[in-house]
């Protein structure tokens, strides 16, 4: 690889959405770009992260306002339903081109 | 990239962990076992009645296995999804493929009972099948190509796997049913549906096991 192509790769590298990138979130934001919505027990099961580990995630995605979260009650019991906003549809599509972009940049 | 995430493997993994239950493998199997039951009916002239509402039962308890597994038991330790888009249309497709297999079933089973009813065509067919075994046969085989084909096609559009087997066991379950005139061929055809649908049940329940609430 080349100087100008270097510092392309490194370029789009640092242009790589760093919280979608985190392995345990790029999972949970691939489900729900696949599906309409998930409770946190389906995405639980699916992910095999723990309880507080797909907190933490969630609350992370929550906050950039990547994944809408509804917390109710079903039974007596709480119940929590996620879903992929809009902005959140938009960056995982953007992440996704720019992963493959540095992908295809590297040398064969 | 396609490698590195592959959300269409993705959709179809997640979609497939809802049949990990065996919920619908039981279920399918208290429809094969009313069949037998039906056939029951036409085999033996004791008491039609009581077979009648035998199958209406059996159908009913696997509805009804089915919905309160889903509802008690698979829901709460395996989570709630809701599909998108793709599915939905996958659904529509197969409803309206199975809907014309009905009709073409029915157009079959109609036609066959007015050209039967002519004299003149009911004699060619005669011709065509002289003895009772030949007739069996045939209706066996139509029968076996009624099941077997809509269940293949249930399996191939909503991606569960073993359908396929399914599809075969009832194609081939028929087929015999008819062909021997037993129908206890059938109930051994619904019992080999419903034993992996008890093993995965009971492999389900060990895998997930009920996460309590807040936790």
């Amino acid at each position: 690889m080349n100087r100008p192509e270097a510092a392309s790769v490194a370029l789009n590298l640092k242009e790589i959405d760093r919280l979608i990138h985190e392995p345990a979130r790029l999972l949970v934001l691939a489900l729900l770009y696949v599906v309409e919505s998930a409770d946190f027990t389906f995405l639980m099961n699916q992910t095999g992260l723990t309880w507080g580990n797909l907190s933490a995630h969630m609350s992370k995605l929550e906050e950039a306002g990547y994944i809408q979260v509804e917390k109710s009650f079903k039974e007596r019991k709480p119940y929590t339903l996620l879903r992929l906003t809009e902005d959140g549809r938009t960056a995982f599509r953007a992440y996704r081109l720019k992963v493959k972009q540095v992908l295809d940049d590297l040398p064969k | 990239m396609s490698e590195y995430l592959d959300l269409k493997d993705l959709e179809r993994k997640a979609f497939r962990s809802t049949y990990q239950d065996g919920l619908l493998d039981i279920c399918i199997s208290s429809v094969v076992g009313s069949m037998a039951l039906l056939m029951f009916i036409i085999v033996r002239d004791d008491n039609p009645w009581l077979y009648l509402v035998l199958a209406f039962l059996g159908i009913c308890a696997g509805q009804l296995i089915f919905w309160a597994g889903k509802k008690f038991v698979t829901l709460p330790r395996m989570g709630q999804v809701k599909f998108g888009e793709i599915r939905r249309k996958r659904n529509k497709t197969l409803a309206l493929i199975l809907t014309v297999a009905v009709l073409v079933q029915v157009g079959i089973v109609l036609l066959t009972a007015g050209v039967w009813a002519i004299p003149a065509w009911g004699d060619k067919l005669q011709e065509l099948f002289p003895d009772r075994s030949a007739t069996d046969l045939l209706v066996a085989a139509v029968g076996a190509l009624f099941v077997g084909p809509s269940m293949m096609a249930i399996a191939y559009f909503t991606d569960f796997s073993r359908g396929y087997y399914i599809a075969l066991v009832m194609a081939l379950g028929v087929f015999l049913m008819i062909w021997f005139w037993q129908p206890l061929i059938q109930v051994g055809a619904a019992f080999l549906i419903l034993i992996p649908g008890l093993v995965l049940f009971a492999r389900f329940l060990r895998q997930y096991p009920l996460i309590p609430a807040g936790e």
